[in-house]
């Protein structure tokens, strides 16, 4: 009962204030219960992100430890992570203005992350080639539809006439219809987790 | 009577033929002494005559007579016979002497010599004919010589030197020479008149009448060592009863021979006694049969009336005299003697390869499948001790003999009546048969890709398990010309810019008015939602913006809800706004406040209290000493905010969580072309829609449009949004290219795809 009931009843209380929070102004009392609730997220968002960071350093560790394949990757990772934290932990060290943490991300980590994103323009390419084929009616109309999007897209595609405005209808009318189909589904469903997490139905967090 | 040389039928008193006048003779009855079973042949004299023709039909001429020929015995011949007639000059027939009848059918060759002689000759077939010599008359040599000459048989026919000295000739002479040589040995066997077989002769009535019986040796017993064994003939054999058995008669005379006239491969071996099993080394290991009693009790009979007639054993003989004759019904007589001296035991009656050794190994070894039966395996009694065990049994063998299992099985599961295999030999394969395991080809008709799929998903299943081994990429020439084509036209237009064809567009002309209508005094909040892989990208959206911003003048607070955007916002902080104009002062006018975790909740948090939930700044600086902030305390206090994001989950946290609580907020995106159909719902100008995205710049090309809007002769920085558009523009028309000829190779090549490819598409449609 201890394990379940509790942790419901403070679920349930939570939402309950922060919705009352959103809907009710004027309410000192509330408002400030309803920012030290957010400041708790806050706090454990934080903490989310120190048990993301123990996590990576357990597991490839323990690969770094048993010699698994792959292991100097991991080695390598986590060697710069630590070197990276203590770095920007240390006393007096300038936190994230420490020449070396700034070095280290301006000429290291962004490079390595915008070579791996550019490889998706081959990827693309490829992909275009093998994939993007007319094999059925649906795929068609897809593959109709790329080609008018990406050709209107660019400014060498809009000296081609009408097909700047067939790609910018594209995006408006059907593209944007499905997405806001999405967007409400989505909303819904977020309104009846929050019901069901409230209520006590859902009790995964519990897990 | 047929006429040889017309083959006209005559009557049989006629002396020549009615149509060609040939001098016709009867061919008579051969005399000898043969077995009283062939003297019981019901064969007539009509039917020799109908053979004749036939024998004699290769015969070219007829052979005139010769003088030299000795005529038969006159002495032997009565008076009444040697009249012209067959019944003399008067036409009367004589009278006979008491005792002895006259036939119809006399034979005319008693009437002359010379015309028989050469009647004779003609009827022998061309394989009796002795080269060409005549016929007749080195046949009445040898007969009548002491020594017969080897010369005057075939070669076939001669007998060795040793054979032939021990030859004592016969009498020959009281002997009707035309008997001994007209006719072939085969037709020695033939006895016309049945009714007199018990003659001591063996001749007919109509011969008595005419000479007196034979009183010399047998005529086959003078013939028989000049004879090869086969058609020599044995000493004619008693019948066990004086009425011969009716059977007898429809064997031929060449089958009806003792045993020691048969040849050596038809001789049978000598009869294996019953109690002596045969060796099992005979027989291969596959032949090998076990006891019938290993496999089933001895109580379980055998319901032969389920075997078929090749299998079902001869019924088991009473008795020794009967078995002989039920034997002889159905067996040759080169069999039948054999049998008579083997007794009717059953499992004699088996040939060898089919006998039974004393102990087999196993019989499931031997009995191939067709011969098992599933319906008796439940049934089936257990199984002697005497099995092998598995491990002995070669794999295929084993699997389908569950020996171990049922070996152990109480003797008290076996049921009194066994059922019997239809398929199963009496004491032979009625053993119990066995259920072989079913398998079943195993068709792997998937799709290359399936397995890695399925790694995946056992991947997914167990997360404990090992990862999935990646498969090995495949090298495709096709991708590195594509990738090595792609690197050249995008480089093209960097190297050499172009400015092809730029027109500004609308979203980014409406952000560019809401920001430059901002009054210096402005506070505006810029969210940098942004990762380092979208940085080439968003940077070019932050940098044009924040230039605009710096050039009114307005203050500046930057936020970030992811990690990265914090360094992100520094280094754009640093290069676009510290790094363009003086009057910008960290702190007073610009302040950088870095990462705050939450997402939603940060967000209400920013719209709370700035300083509250930060604490201190980018920089370490605590948020209360910043003077900033002091007069922009939180969102609410914000005249523009500007999102700039990378995915479009940020903008939307950003639109749901301050657009709905503060309307009167201005809010504008800068994000990434993939992000633009997530922000068209908010961003629509159609009449009637909320609209809390009043601008959206999307991707490199609103960047460039934004530069373009924002065009400062003065400002020293280049257009990297601008500059990058044509490598954009570039790289857009090199896809489309791309995917126009892709398909056209998919349709040239839709005639040949196979099966496989299409089992492809549907799997990956599904996956």
């Amino acid at each position: 009962m201890v394990r379940k009931t509790v942790p419901t009843a403070v679920a349930l209380g939570v939402g309950i204030l922060v919705l009352l929070n959103f809907f009710i102004e004027g309410s000192e009392y509330l408002h400030n219960a309803g920012e030290t609730v957010l400041q708790w997220v806050t706090i454990l968002g934080a903490f989310a992100l120190l048990l993301g960071i123990g996590n990576i350093l357990r597991v490839h560790v323990t690969r770094v430890a048993k010699a698994q394949p792959g292991w100097i990757y991991s080695f390598v990772l986590v060697t710069v992570m630590l070197f990276v934290i203590v770095m920007g932990v240390l006393p007096g060290g300038g936190g994230l203005m420490n020449p070396f943490v700034d070095w280290t991300f301006n000429y290291v980590f962004l490079p390595l992350n915008a070579t791996i994103f550019s490889l998706l323009a081959f990827f693309v390419a490829s992909a275009a080639f093998r994939a993007f084929r007319m094999r059925s009616p649906e795929a068609t109309v897809m593959v109709l539809a790329g080609v008018v999007v990406l050709a209107g897209q660019v400014p060498l595609g809009r000296l081609v006439p009408g097909l700047p405005e067939t790609s910018d209808w594209l995006l408006s009318v059907p593209a944007m219809a499905a997405v806001r189909g999405i967007l409400l589904g989505v909303a819904l469903g977020t309104i009846t987790a929050g019901l069901r997490v409230m209520s006590g139905a859902d009790k995964q967090y519990l897990d | 009577m047929l006429c040889p040389s017309c083959q006209t039928r005559n009557p049989i008193t006629g002396k020549y033929c009615s149509s060609c006048g040939f001098a016709l003779f009867a061919m008579p009855p051969v005399a000898v002494d043969i077995q009283p079973a062939i003297a019981q042949a019901p064969l007539t004299l009509t039917d020799i005559e109908d053979e004749l023709p036939s024998l004699e039909a290769d015969v070219p001429s007829f052979a005139e007579p010769d003088s030299t020929v000795p005529a038969p015995p006159t002495g032997a011949i009565p008076a009444f016979a040697a009249d012209a007639g067959p019944f003399g000059p008067t036409g009367q027939m004589p009278t006979l002497p008491d005792g002895i009848d006259l036939l119809d059918e006399a034979p005319p060759w008693i009437e002359t010599g010379p015309a028989q002689d050469a009647a004779v000759e003609r009827v022998l077939p061309d394989w009796l004919a002795l080269s060409d010599v005549p016929i007749f008359v080195e046949r009445v040599e040898v007969l009548s010589t002491p020594a017969p000459g080897p010369l005057l048989l075939p070669s076939w026919l001669n007998l060795p030197e040793e054979a032939a000295a021990d030859v004592e000739l016969p009498y020959v002479e009281t002997v009707p020479e035309p008997r001994a040589t007209e006719l072939p040995s085969w037709l020695l066997l033939a006895e016309p008149a049945p009714a007199q077989s018990e003659t001591v002769g063996g001749l007919p009535d109509w011969l008595e009448m005419v000479e007196p019986p034979y009183a010399g040796p047998p005529l086959d017993t003078a013939l028989q060592p000049l004879l090869p064994d086969w058609l020599t003939l044995p000493e004619p054999a008693p019948l066990p009863t004086p009425a011969a058995p009716d059977m007898r008669k429809i064997l031929p005379g060449w089958l009806d021979l003792a045993e020691p006239v048969l040849p050596d491969w038809l001789m049978l071996p000598e009869p294996i006694p019953t109690t002596e099993a045969p060796a099992s080394g005979v027989l291969p290991d596959w032949l090998s049969l076990p006891e019938p009693e290993a496999f089933f009790p001895p109580s379980a009979p055998i319901d032969e009336r389920t075997l078929p007639e090749w299998l079902s054993l001869p019924e088991p003989a009473p008795a020794p005299p009967a078995a002989v004759e039920t034997v002889s019904r159905v067996l040759p007589d080169w069999l039948a003697a054999a049998e008579e001296t083997a007794e009717p035991a059953a499992p004699k009656a088996l040939p060898d390869w089919l006998s039974l050794p004393e102990q087999s190994p196993a019989i499931e070894h031997v009995i191939p499948d067709w011969l098992l039966d599933e319906d008796i395996e439940e049934t089936a009694p257990p199984e002697p001790a005497a099995e092998p065990v598995a491990a002995e049994l070669e794999e295929p063998v084993s699997a389908v003999v569950p020996i171990a299992a049922e070996a152990q099985e109480p003797a008290s599961t076996a049921v009194e009546t066994e059922p019997v295999d239809t398929l199963a030999l009496p004491g032979i394969a009625m053993a119990r048969s066995f259920r072989a395991p079913e398998q079943f080809p195993v068709r792997h008709a998937m799709p290359a890709q399936t397995p890695d799929y399925a790694s995946v998903f056992t991947g997914i299943l167990q997360p404990d398990a090992e990862p999935p081994v990646a498969p090995t990429p495949h090298p495709s020439h096709r991708y590195t010309f594509l990738s090595f084509l792609l690197i050249i036209v995008i480089a093209f237009p960097l190297l050499v810019p172009m400015w092809i064809n730029f027109q500004p567009g609308q979203s980014a002309a409406e952000v560019f008015k809401i920001i430059q209508a901002l009054p210096p005094t402005a506070n505006v909040l810029v969210s940098f939602d942004w990762t380092a892989g979208n940085d080439d990208e968003m940077a070019p959206i932050a940098d044009a913006l924040l230039r605009h911003l710096v050039r009114r003048q307005v203050k500046i607070v930057a936020v970030s809800l992811v990690p990265e955007g914090a360094k992100l916002a520094q280094r754009t902080i640093e290069q676009s706004v510290l790094a363009s104009s003086r009057s910008y002062v960290y702190g007073q006018r610009v302040v950088n406040l870095g990462y705050l975790p939450g997402n939603e909740a940060a967000i209400q948090a920013m719209s709370v209290d700035l300083v509250r939930y930060y604490g201190v700044d980018y920089r370490g600086t605590p948020a209360k000493d910043l003077p900033l902030l002091k007069e922009f305390k939180s969102v609410k206090n914000a005249d523009l905010v500007i999102e700039l994001a990378g995915e479009p989950e940020m903008l939307q946290k950003w639109v749901t969580q301050l657009s709905a609580r503060y309307p009167g907020i201005v809010m504008v995106a800068g994000i990434s072309a993939t992000a633009r159909p997530w922000a068209e719902p908010f961003s629509s100008n159609v009449t009637g829609q909320s609209r809390q995205l009043k601008g959206v710049i999307t991707g490199i090309r609103g960047a460039a449009e934004y530069e373009w809007e924002n065009n400062d002769p003065n400002d020293p920085q280049p257009r990297v949004a601008l500059a990058a558009l044509d490598a954009q523009s570039f790289g857009g028309v090199f896809l489309v290219l791309v995917i126009v000829f892709g398909n056209l190779a998919h349709l040239l090549s839709r005639g040949s795809r196979t099966k496989g490819t299409k089992d492809l598409q549907r799997s990956s449609t599904r996956s």
